[in-house]
């Protein structure tokens, strides 16, 4: 069982396996699923060759950033970067997005659906492109 | 020293006093001057091993069995040790939220003991103190055995368990424990299952109130609160040497 907080807004705050323990802010509401904590979180999920939520790092001019993007049961999803939607094709739930490197600058990736899937946990990656020091 | 003092006699030999005082050594003192040791008795009155409580059906108390190591304890002079389970009866821990002390209570006729508690941490007559429990009003929330080997950290009081976190959030829980914690751990994981690895967080970066590093943490006696840091630096939840985050899983451990 997993509960799904959300945001007075909607939005999916976080998601748990215990709910007791949290006193909820107002307009905070919950609702709970008989999915594990794993299968919530897969829901939407961001990596970069394999890995999770850790921050990628690249510099101008390293070989343009691919971002594996798994949504569970779907065709696409549409991914949010930097408040841009993407639309992004998945086969056997899996796609991919392509950060360039070209030029200096920070994203944000998160699900554009903020209400289905969690800009949190593994649904939400930043890349930092920083200028190349050579 | 010389132990023990007291010798074999054979059948039909005259027992003499030193006979009897050496044996009476050896069984009061180990064979011990009287002055140099405590009786027997006396040197284990407050003796106890292999003792544990655990919570048992929300609102109840258990001292678990263990065929090689019963619990075993000296209550009153009466050394008793236990056969099976000893549980707390059913409707003693009520009301509203409080600690509760817990006893063993020696029983006429009986080898082993039963478990009590009382909102007093007096001992009673035939009672001995082994550990306390926090009720939050509607169930256990903490146990504490007085006799927990202290060799190795005890299970966390209170456990969150993982979940999600992103930047610019809050996020509080509960921790039952009834008083300030005294140590509090935040760890974070890139994995939803907490596969390795868990990194302890001791800062974060955050744009608010200045550019800078912060601890995310603050407790009080009813909360254990986070609060991520907000801004573009990569490591909203997690500023560490290895691994910036602004997103994974944290899990809070707190012991009281």
């Amino acid at each position: 069982m997993t509960f799904i907080l959300y945001n007075p807004d909607g939005t999916i705050k976080t998601f748990m396996t215990y709910i007791a323990d949290v006193p909820l802010a107002a307009g905070e509401t919950y609702t709970e699923t008989e999915e594990s904590f794993e299968e919530v979180a897969a829901k939407f999920a961001l990596s970069h060759f394999g890995e999770g939520c850790v921050t990628v790092r690249a510099h101008t001019g390293d070989p343009d950033i691919v971002i594996d993007v798994c949504a569970t049961g779907l065709q696409s999803v549409s991914v949010d970067v930097n408040g841009d939607p993407h639309i992004v094709p998945l086969i056997n739930d899996h796609g991919s997005i392509t950060i360039p490197t070209n030029a200096p600058g920070t994203f944000a990736l998160a699900p554009t659906d903020k209400r289905t899937f969690a800009a949190a946990g593994s649904g939400y990656l930043v890349v930092l492109v920083t200028e190349n020091p050579d | 020293m010389t132990y023990p003092n007291s010798s074999q006699v054979t059948a039909g030999q005259p027992t003499a006093a030193s006979d009897y005082n050496n044996l009476r050594g050896d069984a009061l003192f180990l064979g011990n001057n009287l002055v140099d040791s405590l009786p027997l008795g006396t040197y284990l009155r407050r003796h106890v091993e292999n003792f544990t409580i655990q919570i048992y059906s929300t609102t109840r108390l258990r001292v678990p069995y263990s065929v090689n190591a019963p619990a075993t304890i000296m209550i009153n002079g009466y050394m008793l040790q236990a056969a099976a389970d000893v549980t707390l009866a059913a409707g003693l821990i009520s009301g509203g939220a409080a600690t509760w002390y817990i006893f063993a209570q020696r029983n006429a006729g009986s080898t082993t003991f039963t478990l009590s508690v009382n909102t007093s941490a007096v001992e009673p007559t035939d009672q001995r103190l082994v550990g306390e429990c926090y009720f939050d009003g509607s169930s256990i929330t903490t146990v504490t055995c007085y006799f927990t080997p202290s060799t190795q950290l005890n299970t966390a009081d209170f456990d969150s368990g993982w979940f999600a976190v992103a930047a610019g959030q809050t996020y509080a829980k509960a921790h039952g424990l009834g008083q300030m914690p005294r140590l509090t751990v935040v760890l974070w994981s890139s994995n939803a299952n907490g596969a390795s690895p868990n990194v302890p967080v001791s800062v974060v970066i955050s744009a608010t109130p200045a550019q800078g590093t912060y601890s995310p943490l603050y407790i009080s006696n009813t909360n254990c609160t986070i609060v991520t840091g907000t801004g573009t630096s990569g490591a909203c939840t997690l500023a560490s040497m290895n691994y910036q985050s602004s997103a994974g899983y944290y899990r809070i451990l707190a012991w009281k």
